[in-house]
């Protein structure tokens, strides 16, 4: 099963104390400085990854379901960004500039399209942050299906579609979140031992170690 | 009495004009005792406040700060918000999805393309004084640089829930019928809360009680808006809302029974009012003075000034 790796930024009255930031490191993991947690995670599709990631953040048991990605066929390194929307939560990628340009139109606002590329938007954390203010005030069935009318692949994570219960205890954690098909650099780090640790426990709310993603880092900076 | 004396008495209870007088500069310059903060804990929660015919929407900001807007999308002014009660971090207009957050600066506007030089910063929600005094959330539209009211502080007091009720009578005429009241115990005498309020107490609860010119837009001088708010002492939340007891259905109905009864004297009240006669529980001059002295007593023809 393809390897997933899955960024999440923390609300800040959530984010934990001490939480580890990846340092601006030159090359793929640059990215990472935007949000407060990260994990390699094996997945069958996107949507699976994300799942794991509001329960892990939620407390609930994740449920893959697999099959057909709506989400799916993105590139290595393309992302799926994860928003919270009114009674759900929504996965939208970022094939390409006219999807990214689509979005930014549709939704937020044309300086955010000035100042990113399809490529960086998924880790411009001003374009993050704004996208989870606006798309949190559409249903989240609603804002999946417009982007999917503009031809932006979009995904409403149906077992997410709640207002209550554990699709809000994601919401009070988690400010917006990102998945992305891991390029082959890092999927090599798949199946270490240092990876093995950060699999299980990076995106729990009660992970404060700095040191079990230390030497995550280590590796990586190797 | 003095006859003219009863007459303006009547009339400052009755009159459209009058009442069109208050609305225009009465309640825009005073105070409002607009709710208690804890119903707006969290960041993003918001309430729709609308008891003086205004739009108001207040808000706790993500900096913990509670705002108050006018609740009015900067586009085409339509309303931002049309729910009650709500909690998000980012407000949205229903027609064309202007997007403020919970500061009111305008953040997002779809095809942007459309509106030539639009400046987002010109374009925030209009703000209104807002103040939090001993945990009651007061606002002031025209004069924030009045004094704030001195009101009583409800410690270990939680608001539990808040009841809303109307009655066809005068607001002063309404106040004065709870005023005279013993409280849902009839146990108690009601305390002022504000001028346009009392507090009562109910069995270990506090009740505070504000009554409002507007029951439904556009209003009228013979129809008012009561708004309950129950402070029961602070609960844990393991132990469940003392809503879902049984002893929340009792003091419910008392609630209701006792404004229902005030406002079925209210009522009366008012009747004879209209019918030219001022009833004896109506003719104390304290308050309309307070009237006369919040709209400034030039700004009061003489046919309705209550003097000094």
């Amino acid at each position: 099963m393809p390897i997933f790796a899955c960024f999440v930024k923390f609300w800040p009255e959530a984010a934990m104390r001490g939480a580890p930031r990846f340092s601006a490191d030159s090359g793929w993991w640059e990215a990472a400085g935007a949000f407060d947690a990260a994990a390699l995670l094996v997945a069958a599709t996107a949507e699976d990854a994300a799942d794991a990631i509001l329960a892990t953040a939620s407390g609930a048991r994740a449920r893959p379901v697999g099959g057909d990605s709506t989400v799916g066929g993105l590139p290595p390194g393309v992302a799926a960004q994860l928003y919270r929307g009114m009674g759900g939560w929504v996965l939208v990628g970022l094939p390409d500039q006219p999807a990214w340009l689509t979005l930014a139109m549709a939704f937020l606002r044309r300086r955010v399209y000035q100042r990113a590329t399809f490529a960086t938007a998924w880790h411009t954390p001003a374009v993050n942050e704004l996208a989870a203010l606006v798309f949190a005030t559409h249903h989240a069935d609603d804002a999946a299906g417009t982007c999917r009318t503009y031809g932006v692949p979009a995904t409403h994570l149906a077992r997410w579609a709640a207002e209550a219960g554990p699709s809000a205890s994601a919401a009070d954690i988690i400010q917006y979140g990102a998945v992305l098909l891991a390029p082959p650099e890092v999927t090599a780090l798949a199946g270490s031992e240092t990876w093995a640790s950060v699999l299980t426990a990076a995106l729990t709310p009660e992970f404060r170690d700095d040191v079990a993603l230390g030497p995550a880092r280590a590796t990586v900076n190797n | 009495m003095e006859h003219d004396l009863e007459q303006r008495l009547r009339l400052r209870s009755m009159d459209p004009d009058f009442y069109a007088l208050e609305r225009q500069l009465l309640w825009p310059r005073q105070w409002l005792v607009a709710g208690r903060a804890d119903e707006l804990a969290g960041p993003g929660h918001y309430a729709m406040w609308e008891e003086t015919g205004v739009p108001l929407i207040v808000i706790r900001s993500v900096d913990g700060e509670l705002r108050c807007f006018y609740n009015s999308c900067r586009h085409r002014g339509a309303p931002v918000v049309r729910e009650p009660r709500g909690r998000n971090r980012a407000l949205r207009c229903q027609y064309h999805s202007w997007t403020y957050d919970t500061f009111g600066r305008l953040v997002s506007v779809p095809d942007e393309r459309d509106f030539v030089d639009l400046r987002f910063e010109e374009r925030s929600l209009v703000p209104v004084a807002a103040k939090v005094v001993a945990g009651w959330v007061l606002v002031n539209q025209s004069a924030p640089d009045a004094a704030a009211p001195d009101l009583p502080a409800q410690g270990g007091k939680q608001t539990l829930t808040t009841l809303r009720f109307e009655a066809q009578a005068n607001w002063k005429t309404m106040l004065a019928a709870l005023d005279a009241s013993s409280g849902p115990d009839g146990a108690a005498a009601p305390v002022a809360l504000g001028w346009n309020g009392l507090l009562v107490a109910q069995d270990a609860s506090q009740l505070a009680v504000t009554v409002w010119p507007v029951a439904e837009w556009p209003g009228s001088a013979d129809t008012c808006s009561i708004r309950v708010a129950v402070l029961a002492p602070e609960w844990d939340e393991d132990d469940g809302s003392p809503l879902e007891s049984a002893d929340w259905a009792n003091q419910h109905q008392a609630i209701t029974a006792w404004v229902a009864a005030s406002a079925a004297i209210a009522e009366g009240w008012q009747r004879e009012l209209t019918a030219g006669q001022l009833p004896s529980a109506l003719q104390g001059v304290a308050r309309h003075r307070q009237v006369d002295e919040a709209i400034g007593p030039h700004a009061v023809p003489t046919a309705w000034r209550v003097g000094a």
